[in-house]
């Protein structure tokens, strides 16, 4: 008997360790009592000192008390000031001819005459009402009376509307997302005046309860795309969504991949153009940077840009980071393997220039690669993170003084810089940082590759690598698509930039149900097009 | 049956041709020339004829079972045990192709660039980026063949346009090769052992997506092949001559090493060449390798072909270093395309006659 009592006394001692106010509000109801009421929000979120619990009384006549409760710093002071409390204590009901009103009415009356706010809700749910001013509502109690109004007072300091600071370019908008979910879905809306734009609000995060919204083109994208987002956003289980990133890495297909499987921007354009191509984007609170899926590696090569100057220019463009990304990927493991394995193919000229580099250095060649490619590396990652204004001295000390310093040293070939600093310029040539950052990571081990076998090794690990990148998946897309599996239609715009007026179809591997772009006779509805 | 993935046609017309650009064509020209002389791109076409014609009877028999490989009808055209040893007779076949052919790249490969590198080191280098290939399906396999078609054919393109201005014209006379249609015929026979490898079709037709394309697209995937052998033995009399081509081991790459390349930064591309030749070797041992262990697992029934592959793998390595010479490796070489030969030669004829006179017919696609 007594080993039980004591078995359940720990129980209950470690069961009230693991207690939850949230789980609370689920046992719990609201009472008539505005008493019993303030002590249960009490209980639930306790006396923080930014909860404000505003008591008063309505009507001198009616004597009836009321509480306004929210959260200092979340709500704007003035809707409180002007649009709540003004109209409840002063323009209402301190009137003396104010009839005498049951509770009931008296919540009518709020509800249709009183209150001068533009968004209200009745809930007589405790965790919805808790839930209320966590979110910048207020929420307003009144005595005798069980429900509780929910008044959208959110007012919040946010950024500005800015440049984008990861994706710069020449000619295009100039606004990028904040950090507010509202005012990024409102630039996405701005953007497409279409009835059919669809935004779709979840809740992720046990404890951030992060909004997160999908927006999509109702009747043009995939309606199986858009249910499998939905179900893989509402399979996340995690206490905390404190970036995009975190659902990101949470619905990708593969999670091993360094290649990045969805597209994340901080610019509205490039995600409605990209919606208009039967992608989805998801949009998290709390971060600039949007989420669209599913999407192929060409679209890491596409910087909004090349829409904006003539095809041509566009084109060339797209051709020119093909050309930085093979630099990027196989420049240094290219030297390696030439100066190491295969010192027959350099021309004579060159072959003496490179040795009479080299003559002084006493590394073997691939040592002096991993050295110069690591220490680009850490000299990127330093100016990172350094503060902005000694941001550039970085780039001085590491380029001029290190590359300088080393060559005249003679721990490194003044080739190996020239290599280093060729590569370098051409990773910062691709368009997507997380794809960039992918591809400088792979490099390594192309180098090691190349500094066992040479060529030989090289190519081994390019064949490795283009299986993997073939054999990846963006929400049921190949990765590869449109080279493999190949759809000659879709090419025109991954390799090239095709002009505007002969991309017609939507590309065809995204499934969408409305294909056309537009057409020369008229639209999906048969109208004349008017130009 | 477990669905294996499916192939479009643009994919099943890849594969046949990345299975075929391998190791043949690296000692063609010097096999073929021993036989035919001068005549021998005529023994490319007969080769590529008779090859053709074997394919489209391979082909006649697998639309006649729509959703089987060679080794589910086998079963059902003959008893369960006789359908099974073939199957087992194809696979292993497949297997011992597989290692030779990267046997015979890794030889050539130590004989002229990496001359210090062990040999065994270098097979199982390839042998592990094959491994990681074919733990894939089906869907991947093909899309790899479609990327990868590109990466053979521009190069080889690029190659032979450069190597044309090295001919002389007279070195390629008499065009017919002056002894008779006899030789012809026999050196015709030789070269289609060279085109083996085009029978994997036979675990892929279940899973093209238009079956009705299958006989049009494996013409193309063929033809590829054929062009680029032909091309290959007509530079190589064209350059060489009949003579010294008998003395040349590897007579394509020295094809390439006589080659000028101007104006390019480095020099002496062969080794580029064999570069990008790795990614042919690797396509066609890959493919090999691939239908060989889907074969075994469904002659086993097994689930996943991905079971077998590391069961498998000391075999395929086995079977690479077996040969102790790069002669012995050519011998081994020829023996295992002889029996390659005999199989597809025998066995689609046979199961097409007894399928057609016992009237057996798979089900047709859902």
């Amino acid at each position: 008997m007594k080993k039980k009592n004591i078995r359940n006394r720990i129980k209950e001692i470690i069961n009230s360790g693991t207690d939850n106010p949230g789980e609370k509000a689920q046992e719990k109801k609201l009472s008539k009592k505005l008493k019993e009421n303030l002590q249960l929000i009490e209980d639930i979120i306790g006396l923080s000192d930014d909860v404000v619990i505003r008591k008063f009384t309505l009507g001198n006549k009616l004597g009836i008390k009321a509480a306004l409760i929210f959260i200092d710093g979340l709500i704007d002071k003035q809707v409180i000031n002007e649009s709540i409390l003004k109209p409840l204590l002063i323009e209402e009901f301190s009137a003396e001819d104010t009839k005498v009103l049951a509770v009931n009415d008296i919540v009518n009356f709020i509800k249709e005459n009183t209150m001068t706010i533009n968004e209200l809700e009745v809930v007589d749910n405790l965790e919805e009402a808790v839930q209320g001013p966590l979110n910048g509502d207020s929420i307003l109690m009144i005595d005798g009376y069980q429900q509780v109004f929910i008044l959208n007072s959110k007012g919040w300091k946010t950024r500005e509307i800015s440049e984008p600071q990861t994706e710069s370019i020449i000619r295009g908008p100039r606004d990028g997302f904040v950090e507010t979910l509202r005012i990024n879905t409102a630039l996405i809306r701005r953007r497409l005046k279409h009835p059919a734009l669809r935004i779709k609000s979840m809740n992720v995060g046990k404890y951030s309860k992060t909004d997160v919204a999908i927006c999509y083109i109702e009747g043009l994208t995939n309606k199986h795309l858009v249910e499998e987002v939905k179900e893989r956003i509402n399979n996340i289980d995690i206490d905390n969504v404190l970036e995009s990133g975190f659902i990101e890495q949470l619905i990708e297909d593969n999670h091993i991949s360094p290649f990045p499987q969805i597209l994340s921007t901080e610019r509205p354009d490039r995600v409605v153009a990209n919606m208009l191509e039967g992608r989805i984007a998801i949009v998290t609170d709390g971060t600039p940077f949007v989420l669209v899926a599913p999407v192929t590696f060409s679209v890491f090569l596409q910087s909004p840009e090349d829409y904006y100057d003539r095809f041509i220019i566009g084109s060339f463009l797209r051709v020119l980071r093909f050309v930085a990304i093979v630099i990027a990927l196989i420049l240094p493991s290219l030297y390696i393997s030439v100066i190491a394995f295969h010192p027959e193919m350099i021309p004579t000229q060159l072959a003496l220039a490179f040795a009479g580099g080299r003559a002084a250095v006493p590394f073997p060649s691939y040592m002096e690669a991993f050295m110069m490619t690591g220490l680009m590396e850490l000299l990127r990652e330093a100016s990172i993170r350094l503060p902005n204004p000694i941001g550039p001295t970085i780039g001085i000390v590491g380029a001029l003084i290190i590359g300088e310093a080393a060559v005249s040293a003679s721990v490194v070939s003044p080739f190996m810089v020239i290599i280093v600093a060729t590569t370098t310029i051409a990773s910062f040539a691709i368009p997507d940082y997380s794809a960039a950052i992918a591809l400088r990571l792979v490099k390594f081990p192309l180098m090691i590759l190349s500094t066992i076998f040479g060529l030989y090794g090289l190519v081994l690990g390019l064949i490795a690598l283009s299986v993997h990148l073939v054999s990846l998946k963006s929400f049921g897309i190949p990765y590869m698509t449109p080279m493999a599996p190949s759809r000659i239609n879709d090419l025109k715009d991954a390799l090239l930039r095709a002009p505007l007026w002969s991309m017609v179809t939507r590309p065809q591997y995204m499934r969408t149900k409305n294909k056309q772009r537009f057409s020369s006779k008229g639209d999906d509805d048969g109208n004349e097009r008017t130009r | 049956m477990k669905e294996h993935g499916k192939l479009t046609e643009r994919q099943f017309a890849g594969i046949i041709a990345n299975t075929l650009i391998g190791a043949g064509n690296l000692v063609l020209p010097r096999t073929l020339t021993a036989i035919a002389g001068t005549g021998a791109w005529i023994a490319v076409l007969i080769g590529g004829f008779l090859s053709l014609v074997f394919m489209l009877i391979i082909i006649r028999l697998g639309l006649r079972f729509p959703e089987e490989t060679l080794m589910e009808y086998g079963t059902h055209i003959t008893n369960k045990w006789i359908g099974k040893s073939v199957g087992f007779l194809f696979c292993s076949y497949w297997l011992v192709l597989s290692s030779l052919v990267i046997r015979v790249f890794s030889s050539m490969l130590v004989s002229s660039v990496m001359i210090n590198t062990p040999i065994e080191v270098i097979i199982i280098a390839m042998l592990l980026v094959v491994v990681y290939f074919i733990r894939h399906d089906l869907q991947v396999i093909g899309r790899v063949n479609e990327l990868y078609f590109i990466f053979i054919i521009i190069p080889i393109l690029f190659g032979i346009f450069l190597s044309i201005s090295e001919v002389n014209p007279i070195r390629l006379l008499p065009l017919t090769g002056g002894q008779g249609f006899l030789p012809l015929l026999t050196a015709g026979i030789g070269s289609f052992f060279s085109f083996l490898g085009f029978e994997i079709i036979v675990m892929l037709i279940p899973s093209i997506t238009t079956q009705k394309l299958t006989y049009n697209y494996s013409i193309k995937g063929l033809l590829s092949p054929l062009v680029v052998y032909m091309t290959i033995v007509l530079l190589a009399v064209g350059i060489f001559g009949v003579e010294e081509l008998q003395n040349l081991t590897w007579p394509t790459l020295e094809l390439i090493k006589v080659t000028p390349f101007p104006g390019l930064i480095l020099e002496r591309l062969e080794v580029v060449f064999i570069s990008f030749w790795v990614v042919a070797i690797f396509t066609t041992s890959g493919n090999l390798l691939y239908v060989s262990i889907l074969g075994f697992s469904q002659v086993l029934q097994i689930e996943e072909h991905k079971t077998l592959i590391f069961p498998l793998l000391p075999l395929v390595f086995f079977f690479a270093m077996l040969p102790g010479s790069i002669y012995k490796v050519f011998d081994m070489m020829d023996i295992i395309s002889k029996v390659g030969g005999l199989l597809v030669c025998s066995i689609p004829v046979l199961y097409y006659l007894i399928s057609v006179i016992w009237d057996k017919k798979g089900d047709e696609r859902s």
